[in-house]
């Protein structure tokens, strides 16, 4: 039994359906993020665990205790809002202070505490001061503080990071996760942002309008997305679809783009099977001349992006698919003009196989569809 | 010049394929007796904001400050015989209000002016502890609910302000009166009454009658600035509905409790109808007092000064007010 349970919510406004039956896990001490495109019913999942919206179905357990009807301050919730809603008629420490005034804790104890969470998540000195006169990344850390100075069961986050500009955010990251750790709070953490819920969760719970697409470890989303939705939302990556052939016995992919691939070993694959692949950017290498490697096919150079860190090529396949490579460190750039011929190559094992929709009925393993 | 007429055919180029009349007014637009027109508003537009700044501070100058200060040069001049001003400086206006019928010793106050002044602070006091009570929850209802009946709820509230007051006080005297509702309602159930009029209560509830709005509408707007956030974080933190209200909702509203006060206190103090319509003699306010005193006794220089009080304690009892709570704090909002 895992510590928090989420099993089959529903929650519908109207005709909206905003979370469709999702059901996902957390384990004691663990961080998970609920990942999605704006708009999928992360922030409403997020307000159902925390009773600030009642689910139309389905059951949430904290601890073994079902805890569905229970209104929010009967459960022992942490939460950090968005735009950390800290109380702008109250100090710092007040503000922080306030859960514990909640629960009866004596003024003395609670400037104590207060003072003390405050050393842990590395802002001494301001418990004075309004929280309107602190920085965003300052308020940030209050905003923790006052989740997690009453030790809840459970922290929840709705995007906290979004607010701040990206060098911030990718410090705040950082803290976030080391703060995590140092209280080993279960902490449910809300993003649409796959840099932040890799870098700093166990397990990552992917939605998409409403459902649950998928969830695992960041390594296994990315390596082996099962559905055409996490692939191409997780990462950059170009898809093609195609049916499968035997020219030589062994099956192989014919893109209707006119690419033929080699599948992986671990895809049983039957001829005239529709599959798809998804290419990954970083996974596909870029070369002037034929290198004779598995996979490899002639592209033209549309445009190229120079980012620094990497640099993405934009190439045109012969019926005009567009396809995306990103090369890490390359400095080379200048010497590709738009219109010159490339080739591409992909082993075979790099490749992300997917079951085209609607095609699910035929027997095969090559991962799961989205239908 | 060449460059504007290039940058113009430019522009005019994605044009074509929209439909003719668009391309029409597009090129009519662009034309430059057109351009320049539109520069030459926009540059008077300017102008224009600087004027109306300008109209509105001669306006007060001319109808607040000005008659401002002829009464209070009034204040210090005398009544000659027949109601005319004797141009003779004097400080006997502000001794007779102030001073005049004092007998300390025997504890006879019997000071009319300051005791009608007494009065009318007290009745707007009540006045305002009144609506407030009676308005923080309509004011906090309507700017938390999300009722799609909001607008039509607001303005019930303003509608009111549409009818003259003059009307809203004879209303309450048709609620009140010999004849009135209550007395008909209570007639019914065996009660037999007189009506309730010409009283200290028929003032002040009238005043509360018509100044109610005043109070919910400013409380209204500060509510509904209030982000649900706060008081949901508020639960999330372990507060009940109401120990949430007492600590977030509260505490955020008084902005606007201010404001509504404020308003409510300043206007019902220096009320007029109210108790010329729903008072008797007893009941009389400073604005009556100074308006008897300007009308029937023709002491303008005496009505003066006592306009002048008023206006000296009103103001003070305002600055106390703001010592406590803080004005900026509710003009910024
Ligand atoms: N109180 C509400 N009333 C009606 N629709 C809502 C309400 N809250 C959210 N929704 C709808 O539910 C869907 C999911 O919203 P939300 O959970 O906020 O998504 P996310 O946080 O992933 O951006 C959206 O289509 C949104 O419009
Ligand atoms: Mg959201």
């Amino acid at each position: 039994m895992s510590y928090v349970e989420v099993e089959n919510i529903t929650k519908r406004f109207g005709d909206v359906t905003a979370v469709d039956d999702v059901s996902f896990t957390a384990e004691k001490g663990e961080f998970v993020s609920l990942l999605g495109p704006s708009g999928c019913g992360k922030t409403t999942t997020l307000r159902m665990i925390a009773g600030l919206e009642m689910p139309t179905e389905g059951t949430i357990r904290i601890d073994g205790d079902d805890v569905t009807d229970r209104p929010p301050y009967e459960r022992e919730i942490g939460m950090v809002f968005q735009h950390y809603a800290l109380f702008p008629h109250k100090t710092v420490g007040e503000n922080i202070g306030f859960p514990l005034k909640m629960r009866g804790v004596p003024e003395a104890e609670r400037r104590e505490r207060v003072a003390d969470v405050l050393e842990r998540v590395r802002l001494p000195e301001v418990m004075d001061r309004s929280p309107e006169d602190l920085s965003g990344g300052q308020q940030q850390r209050v905003a923790l503080a006052r989740a997690l100075v009453f030790e809840p069961d459970v922290l929840l986050m709705d995007e906290p990071l979004s607010a701040l500009d990206r060098v911030l955010r990718e410090q705040m990251r950082v803290e976030v996760e080391r703060i995590q750790r140092e209280f080993g709070i279960t902490t449910i953490y809300v993003t649409h942002d796959q840099a932040e819920a890799f870098a700093m969760s166990d397990r990552v719970a992917v939605l998409d309008d409403g459902r649950l697409s998928q969830q695992g470890r960041p390594l296994d989303i990315y390596e082996s997305p099962d559905s055409e939705f996490v692939a191409n939302f997780i990462g950059q990556s170009s898809q093609l679809s195609g049916a499968v052939g035997t020219p030589d016995g062994t099956p192989v992919l014919e893109t209707d783009a006119g690419v033929t691939f080699e599948l992986p070993q671990s895809v049983a694959a039957t001829t005239g099977d529709r599959l798809s692949v998804f290419l990954r950017a970083e996974k596909l290498d870029v070369s002037r001349e034929p290198t004779g490697a598995a996979n490899e096919f002639p592209a033209e150079i549309a445009t190229t992006n120079y980012l620094g860190e990497k640099t993405q090529f934009f190439c045109r396949l012969e019926d005009g698919t567009e396809l995306i490579v990103a090369k890490h460190g390359f400095t080379d750039v200048e010497s590709f003009e738009p219109g010159d011929t490339v080739y591409v190559s992909v082993p075979p094992e790099n490749l992300v196989v997917a079951r085209d929709p609607g095609t699910d009925q035929q027997s095969g393993t090559a991962g799961e569809s989205t239908a | 010049m060449s460059e504007r007429h290039e940058t113009r055919a430019e522009d005019l180029r994605p044009a074509s394929s929209q439909p003719l009349r668009f391309r029409v007014w597009t090129a009519v637009l662009r034309a430059d007796p057109v351009v320049r027109g539109i520069q030459v508003v926009k540059r008077r537009e300017r102008l224009l904001t600087v004027l109306q700044a300008g109209l509105g501070l001669a306006w007060m100058a001319l109808f607040l400050l000005a008659p401002l200060v002829y009464i209070l040069s009034l204040s210090f001049w005398q009544r000659g015989a027949g109601g005319t001003i004797v141009y003779e400086a004097t400080v006997a206006n502000y001794q007779e209000i102030l001073l005049q019928n004092v007998d300390l010793l025997g504890w006879q106050i019997g000071n009319t002016y300051l005791l009608i002044l007494w009065q009318s602070l007290k009745f707007g006091f009540l006045t305002t502890v009144a609506t407030l009570a009676l308005g923080y929850v309509p004011g906090y209802f309507l700017g938390r609910t999300e009722s799609r009946y909001r607008s039509l709820l607001l303005l019930f509230v303003v509608l009111p302000f549409w009818v003259p007051l003059i009307i809203r006080y004879y209303a309450w005297i048709l609620v009140l009166g010999n004849d009135g509702l209550i007395t008909t309602v209570l007639g019914w159930v065996g009660v037999a009454s007189n009506g309730y009029l010409y009283n200290d209560v028929a003032v002040v509830t009238g005043l509360v009658q018509v100044l109610l709005p005043f109070m919910i509408l400013p409380i209204y707007n500060t509510v509904n600035k209030i982000d649900d956030e706060y008081i949901e974080s508020a639960k999330t933190m372990g507060a009940s509905p109401l120990r949430a209200f007492y600590e977030v909702t509260l505490p955020l509203s008084l902005p606007g409790i201010s404001a509504g006060s404020i308003l409510v206190f300043i206007l019902a103090v220096g009320s007029f109808m109210a108790p010329a319509l729903l008072g008797g003699p007893a009941n009389m306010m400073v604005a009556n007092l100074i308006s008897q005193t300007f009308g029937q006794a023709f002491d303008w220089p005496l009505a003066s000064a006592m306009a002048m009080v008023y206006l000296v304690v009103l103001f003070a009892i305002i600055t106390v007010f703001n010592r406590f709570v803080g004005l900026e704090e509710v003009f910024d909002q």
